[in-house]
């Protein structure tokens, strides 16, 4: 099922939650959406829920080529999971995922016999069978949350929707989960829409990224793409750890700190700098006209990571860099040691937005 | 140490003991003073009977009545966003602060021969203060809010995402009323109903003020003990009033069940996450 969202807007108040959002969902995708808080991406899978309403000209919604834009979450057939799980705390998880087929009436009405063989079928492609008769409260995290997405996978959905599904669960659950679903969406290959403010859960799940800020798109493309052409500042700062340094363009060469870049288009004046601190190296000697001068101010072992901060000589300011403990035990760095710096690859957004 | 808990124990049961117990062994022992049958007689006496049912119909339909606008006043303060929702909050709790005489001035003057509404209702017949309707409101004005104010705190930390999960599986709105939001709010509910029909029979201040004391016509249970003790006739008055103080003792055992099984629900929404769901309100809208 593809979605086509077309110049969507909403308003709380005076606020723009989403402002003009274009964006298209291929058949089969499984799309995050990732942002920080208040960046309008909750309030865009709540319009592709049917749980809000863009503004009144506020654009449309439209699935496999129709407008949905006024149809509630059931007219689109969309399943949808919650963060905090939503379950309903009265129910068995049979009950709870048996409840969409049991609220059917009328024509709609589902047989007693195939909404037990269906919920069984359920279970079992969440690993639940042998808990069916348990109660919300009497499960884990991880497995309320797979509760949440058989009662939602019941009804037969054409999308699934999903709110930070794993954002109530701790680590270990986490990472367990996320490749669950990632193998589950494989193999039922339906058409889902996460909601997320963690890029790492974005980049490891998401066939194609959507990264928000502000109530607009401000970049989509594979995991890959967004992480390694980010569109603008705002998606490189948040898709991984990053330094700004300032520095000086002019006539395609960057200067930091009297340390000599070139670059890809011609720029000038003041610009901003971006580099990751996985791409930052530390040398014991000035080189070639490409490194800069800095004070070690500090030096963290964490995992298989060193974490070395330090002070840019001239231009001030402490930047971080990652080397390996390989790496850091051919240096013997110690505080207030002066050595050199070079950034291996780095962006200068002119203009960017500012985050 | 031992010696101080044991005189805070003493004192703090020796006061029950005075203020509580005894009154309550006088009632029962006033009320048997000349024995079984002078008790069976005064508590079957058709003024009695007639009160016990007066009593009971105004509880009846009391009852049922803040019931429907209790669950509905409570629905549309926590699940809904208008204009004036804090000042309804507030206007629900006056029956609570005003006397209870007050409110059934109010009564008087709105519906009374020489109050507001008094000549309409007279060209039209009708009939409430000193009759059973006046009563009747005296009744719902007491104990309107015992349903609501059971129910909103419990609805308040309750989310809509319930709501919400059962709309996006289908469910209608009365299907989403009868199957998601009344099972998470039944034991408040019983509560505020149990709380609510104790007082309803108990109504004394606004129903005598109502009331008039017409004989056999307008007098409740706790009227009819005060005309009867009024009358020197003690051992009806405490009769009679064993059968209110019996229903204070069952209202007392339920509540302590129900607060039991509330203190359960509640122990399972904090171990589900709810109370999560309840500190991140608008704000974790992304």
């Amino acid at each position: 099922m593809s979605i086509a969202i077309e110049d969507v807007s909403k308003h709380f108040g005076a606020f723009a939650a989403l402002d003009r959002v274009r964006l298209h969902v291929a058949s089969g995708e499984l799309l995050a959406l990732l942002g920080p808080s208040g960046s309008g991406k909750t309030t865009l899978l709540r319009i592709l829920a049917g749980l809000e309403r863009p503004d009144a000209d506020g654009g449309r919604v439209r699935m496999h080529g129709t407008d949905v834009t006024g149809a509630t979450p059931a007219e689109r057939r969309v399943g949808l999971v919650f963060q905090h799980y939503a379950l309903f705390e009265h129910l068995t998880v049979a009950g709870n995922v048996a409840f969409g087929l049991r609220m059917r009436r009328g024509r709609a009405r589902v047989p007693r016999r195939e909404i037990d063989a269906r919920v069984q079928r359920l279970l079992d492609l969440v690993q639940l069978s042998p808990l069916a008769d348990r109660y919300p409260s009497q499960l884990s995290g991880g497995q309320r949350q797979r509760v949440g997405l058989a009662r939602a996978l019941a009804i037969e959905p054409r999308v699934l929707l999903l709110d930070e599904p794993f954002g109530a669960l701790d680590a270990q659950v986490r990472r367990d989960l996320r490749r669950w679903l990632k193998e589950l969406h494989a193999e039922l290959g339906i058409t889902s829409v996460f909601v997320t403010h963690d890029q790492e859960e974005a980049l490891e799940l998401a066939t194609r990224v959507v990264v928000m800020h502000q109530g607009r798109v401000q970049q989509v493309g594979t995991p890959a793409e967004v992480y390694e052409q980010p569109a603008n500042a705002f998606v490189y700062e948040f898709l991984g750890s990053s330094n700004v340094i300032d520095g000086r363009a002019s006539d395609r060469v960057l200067h930091i700190d009297g340390a000599r870049y070139p670059l890809d288009v011609a720029a000038s004046g003041d610009v901003r700098t971006f580099v990751r601190p996985h791409d930052l190296e530390i040398v014991p000697e000035a080189n070639g006209g490409s490194t800069f001068p800095v004070r070690v101010r500090d030096v963290q072992l964490v995992g298989p990571t060193a974490r070395v901060l330090v002070e840019r000589e001239v231009g001030g300011g402490v930047i971080e860099a990652h080397l390996t403990r390989a790496e850091l035990a051919g240096l013997s760095l110690r505080e207030g040691l002066r050595v050199h710096a070079r950034a291996r690859s780095f962006k200068v957004y002119a203009g960017g937005i500012q985050p | 140490m031992t010696a101080a808990r044991l005189l805070l124990t003493f004192v703090g049961l020796a006061w029950l003991a005075l203020i509580l117990l005894l009154p309550l062994l006088a009632i029962f022992a006033q009320a048997l003073a000349k024995g079984w049958g002078a008790y069976i007689a005064a508590v079957t006496s058709s003024e009695a009977l007639d009160a016990i049912r007066l009593t009971l119909l105004s509880a009846l339909i009391a009852v049922p009545a803040n019931l429907v606008f209790g669950l509905a006043a409570a629905w549309a303060i926590t699940k809904f966003e208008f204009r004036g929702r804090t000042l309804l909050l507030a206007l629900i709790d006056l029956p609570f602060s005003v006397s209870p005489v007050i409110g059934g001035l109010v009564f008087v003057l709105l519906y009374g021969a020489h109050g507001w509404l008094g000549p309409w209702l007279a060209a039209h017949d009708v009939q409430i203060i000193f009759a059973k309707p006046g009563i009747v409101l005296a009744t719902i004005f007491v104990t309107l809010p015992f349903v609501v104010r059971e129910l909103v705190p419990l609805m308040q930390v309750q989310t809509t995402a319930r709501e919400e999960a059962a709309f996006s599986l289908g469910a209608s709105g009365w299907q989403i009323f009868r199957h998601v939001t009344l099972p998470n709010v039944r034991w408040a509910l019983l509560y505020g109903l149990i709380l609510c029909t104790a007082r309803a029979m108990g109504e004394f201040g606004a129903a005598s003020v109502v009331a008039g004391s017409i004989r056999g016509r307008t007098v409740t249970l706790p009227l009819h003990v005060e005309i009867v003790f009024n009358e020197y006739d003690a051992v009806a008055a405490f009769a009679c009033a064993t059968l209110l103080t019996i229903t204070a003792l069952v209202t007392l055992v339920l509540k302590t069940v129900l607060d039991a099984r509330e203190r359960r629900t509640a122990h399972v929404e904090l171990a589900s996450g709810q109370l999560i769901t309840a500190a991140t309100p608008a704000g974790s809208r992304a």
